[in-house]
């Protein structure tokens, strides 16, 4: 069951001197989906990383069904999906072999699982080159295996960072419809974009980077 | 679909890591088979092991966050969400490697004998138990501690802990020489050298006051068991802890501004000794290298072994073995300036054709080699077995070993690159 995933007074610094993120408090309800704007280096990715356990906040917490997300990474990662977009993928395997491992690794994968694989593949229009090895891909076939990882398995809680980034318009049609539909379902969604229509279709609430406390 | 495993994903081949890997080992374990065939008695391959598990004792405590951190799985780690226990394995079998190896070389400073490999059998597998107990011991010791650095680091790095500490030192006058959240590694690093060496030392002792090789074991076994306890203990919340410290060291690392009171990293116009077409792309390879791996301080520590061995004599075999393995190990960090994070292929394109990549490199292994020729001349006032010639002939090898690895990377990444899209 999806559950609130609550940001208690975060702040995030790299070193001594200025703050990127102060005191940041919010819950992101589950059903909802929470668009982060603001300009190149604002905080939006820090925000992101420290919601998805790759970045630790100086001060503050965030919690997940009440748990300390930082302190429970393995518990909180079984209902997260995300992808961020300079995140690099193993050259050396498929779409296919990668989501079948990632489904594997979270004990997901069962007999029905091919099908839902090929699925999302399709939803993402990944077409047949799918099966070359991901080091042969061009940056907006990387992206689509980007995104079917995060979204394999259907997670509780989906976080990306400007998922729409060299899609073609039709996959970035395809993908709002798809995550309008897992919101109707109770799934959370943060996400980033510079794209507004993307935040105007897809979102219910909106928060503006910096945030100085 | 076939089925996949997920080891061949976290633990994936990387093929100029594994060539580094192999050819530093093999020039290591030579060493250590001609110190063991040069050793006249069974005391004597003791006393080596010692000498050998002071090297591997600096070793782990100063190489660690360098070589395991930040993890380049660290997205597959998170995607594929390991829980604590499979992530120690994951951790701990990324070690087992070099643990192995260094145990390995052991193994033959002991048993390689030119006496007979099963001359005093008893007391050589108890010496070899010694130095691979205190090997494995010292790595899990050091590998533990540098696992939960993170909380702690991150606290001096960006907390209330690192801001008093600059300010107490600006009130003095005094500047930080290097980032505050790296003064838990550096404080580890010192703690964990002093105390592995004082336990070899102190089980020097035990054996001989208690006139019983069998003591000599204990403080490698104090070592081992406190490893394992610690690690035992963490198992369950590893996860939270690993992925603390890969964000703190991903973040020191890549955040050139953690650097800014630190190391000033080097400039264009201080490469005077590299050919103008190439100098921009040279500059550019260290600028970056210089971030990743503090070569000249590890260098620095293998001149000083250089010149111990010197001293002590153990035969112009183990020196040329010493002296091959410096310049491999310093020509074979090439692998990291072949990495895709530091050479995107598109990039190192637009900035010079395949070719001149090659002089880049060879430009990069370059900047060491006058100092090993200073370090030889050092050495020529008290040893009489370094002469010019002898500086000479190991100017030319260190020449030839770098530009031959500046050939072999290049064809590794821009020229393999070219002949599979062209």
């Amino acid at each position: 069951m999806p559950e609130q995933l609550v940001a208690h007074n975060v702040s995030k610094r790299y070193h001594l001197g200025s703050w990127i993120i102060r005191e940041f408090s919010h819950t992101f309800m589950p059903g909802t989906a929470t668009g982060l704007i603001g300009v190149n280096g604002s905080g939006k990715t820090t925000m992101l990383r420290m919601l998805t356990t790759v970045a630790f906040p100086t001060s503050g917490s965030i919690t997940y069904a009440g748990k300390d997300i930082h302190k429970y990474p393995h518990s909180y990662l079984k209902h997260t999906g995300f992808a961020f977009d300079s995140t690099e993928l193993p050259q050396f395997s498929n779409t296919n072999e990668l989501l079948e491992a990632i489904l594997r690794s979270r004990g997901k994968w069962d007999a029905e699982s091919p099908k839902l694989i090929s699925e999302m593949l399709a939803m993402l229009n990944l077409d047949e080159r799918r099966e070359n090895l991901i080091g042969t891909y061009s940056s907006g076939m990387m992206q689509k295996t980007l995104l079917a990882a995060c979204l394999i398995g259907n997670p509780e809680l989906i976080i990306l960072d400007e998922p729409f980034r060299a899609l073609d318009v039709d996959t970035r049609a395809l993908l709002i419809d798809y995550l309008m539909q897992r919101k109707k379902n109770g799934t959370t969604i943060i996400i980033s974009s510079h794209l507004p229509e993307v935040i105007e279709t897809l979102c219910d609430e909106v928060i503006s980077f910096p945030i100085s406390g | 679909m076939s089925e996949v495993n997920l080891n061949a994903f976290l633990h994936a081949k990387n093929r100029s890591k594994s060539i580094l890997f192999g050819v530093v080992g093999v020039v290591y374990l030579y060493l250590c088979f001609t110190m063991g065939w040069n050793l006249s008695s069974t005391g004597e391959r003791l006393v080596y092991i010692r000498y050998l598990n002071f090297v591997i004792t600096g070793f782990f405590a100063f190489i660690i966050p360098h070589v395991f951190f930040p993890d380049s799985n660290r997205y597959l780690l998170q995607t594929f969400n390991l829980n604590g226990t499979a992530q120690l394995h994951y951790f701990l079998r990324k070690a087992f490697p070099v643990i192995a190896l260094l145990s390995a070389g052991i193994l033959l400073l002991v048993f390689v004998d030119s006496r007979g490999m099963a001359t005093d059998l008893p007391v050589k597998a108890l010496s070899a138990v010694i130095g691979i107990v205190f090997v494995t011991g010292i790595a899990l010791v050091s590998l533990y501690h540098y696992a939960e650095i993170g909380k702690k680091s991150q606290e001096w790095q960006e907390g209330n802990k690192g801001e008093a500490f600059i300010n107490s030192l600006k009130q003095v006058g005094a500047a930080p020489s290097v980032p505050a959240g790296s003064l838990p590694s550096l404080l580890t690093t010192t703690l964990l050298a002093i105390i592995g060496m004082m336990l070899i030392v102190s089980g020097a002792y035990l054996g001989a006051v208690a006139g019983s090789l069998w003591a000599e074991l204990i403080p490698g076994g104090i070592l081992f068991l406190y490893g394992a306890v610690r690690f035992g203990r963490a198992a369950g919340m590893f996860d939270a802890l690993f992925y603390r410290t890969n964000a703190f060291y991903q973040e020191l690392f890549l955040n050139p501004k953690a650097f800014k009171d630190g190391r000033e990293p080097i400039k264009v116009d201080a490469l005077y000794w590299v050919p103008s077409p190439l100098k921009n792309a040279t500059w550019f390879s260290l600028l970056q290298l210089d971030r990743k791996l503090p070569l000249g301080r590890i260098l620095i520590v293998a001149h000083l072994i250089l010149w111990t061995l010197f001293y002590s004599q153990p035969g112009m075999a183990v020196i040329h073995a010493w002296l091959l393995l410096m310049i491999l190990g310093k020509c074979m960090v090439l692998y990291v300036l072949i990495s895709k994070p530091f050479a995107p292929l598109m990039f190192q394109y637009r900035l010079l054709p395949p070719s001149g990549w090659i002089g880049v490199r060879f430009f990069v292994n370059f900047r060491w080699i006058p100092l090993m020729a200073l370090s030889l001349w050092i050495v020529s006032w008290f040893s009489e077995a370094v002469n010019l010639s002898f500086i000479g002939k190991w100017f030319l090898i260190d020449v030839g070993i770098s530009l031959l690895t500046a050939i072999l990377f290049t064809f590794m990444h821009e020229y393999r690159f070219k002949s599979a899209y062209a």
